[in-house]
């Protein structure tokens, strides 16, 4: 818990103190109860904002995508393609092992 | 705004945008810190071929749809600070002029969108994990390749 000194309205601070005492309730639990909801909803929405403001690099940056690799071991032509091409242009397909493995 | 103000630009493959966004791939870390790089200084441009490219190897190898969804809404919504060009018929038409008149089949269509781009936008400056595309003839001299 912090503690937050905070000045008050007089017609405020006699309000909530009119109102603390017909409910029982402390004035500090009063406003705390008040704030919380609108709160959250405001430092929500400034956080959208913010995440949206990442421009895309620094999202990819961050938000890299984790998880299994489904096509351990093949080149980007073997998954489009099936296959590849080695130094002399001959057509190479997957070796077996690699097919297994996949 | 502040990409108006970078005069060089450079052509990102579609291996790097795996590569930068899939942590198994190998060249993650080189991707990253090239990009730390390069970012300040470059107006960083590609094509819809190459994002096609890319999503569709990103989608295969990880199987997270929704992961490679937010990706393709960012690459035609709010691609910033990336610049993806539309290839339109002239340039396809020059790419599938490379793409078809290649000496050895090693080169993709959208490569050759890759390499069309750069000739006719005259972008010297290259950013690619692929070897077939900086051993390209027309892009032997004067072509500066970050890898």
């Amino acid at each position: 818990m912090k503690v937050l000194p905070i000045k008050l309205p007089d017609e405020m601070y006699r309000d909530l103190k009119l109102l603390s005492q017909m409910t029982h309730v402390s004035m500090a639990d009063f406003i705390r109860k008040e704030i919380k909801k609108p709160l959250k909803t405001r430092v929500k929405k400034i956080n959208i904002r913010k995440k949206e403001k990442l421009d895309f690099l620094e999202y990819m940056l961050q938000n890299p995508i984790s998880g299994k690799d489904h096509m351990p071991g093949l080149t980007h032509d073997e998954i489009l393609y099936g296959y590849t091409y080695n130094e002399k242009g001959e057509q190479v397909w997957p070796k077996k092992a690699k097919a297994k493995k996949s | 705004m502040a990409q108006k103000s970078k005069s060089k630009k450079i052509l990102i493959d579609a291996n790097v945008f795996i590569a930068l966004n899939f942590p198994q791939d190998s060249c993650h870390q080189k991707a990253k810190e090239l990009f730390d790089e390069i970012k300040n200084s470059y107006q960083l441009l590609t094509n819809n071929y190459l994002v096609s490219e890319a999503l569709t190897i990103l989608l295969m190898k990880t199987k997270n749809i929704q992961k490679i969804g937010i990706l393709a809404c960012r690459f035609y919504h709010q691609a910033e600070p990336f610049i993806m060009a539309q290839v339109d018929k002239k340039l396809q038409l020059e790419a599938l002029e490379i793409f078809s008149t290649q000496e050895k089949p090693k080169l993709s269509f959208p490569d050759c969108t890759l390499i069309a781009q750069a000739l006719e936008q005259k972008i010297t400056t290259i950013f690619t994990f692929d070897r077939n595309i900086r051993e390209f003839p027309l892009l032997e001299k004067g072509y500066k390749f970050i890898l």
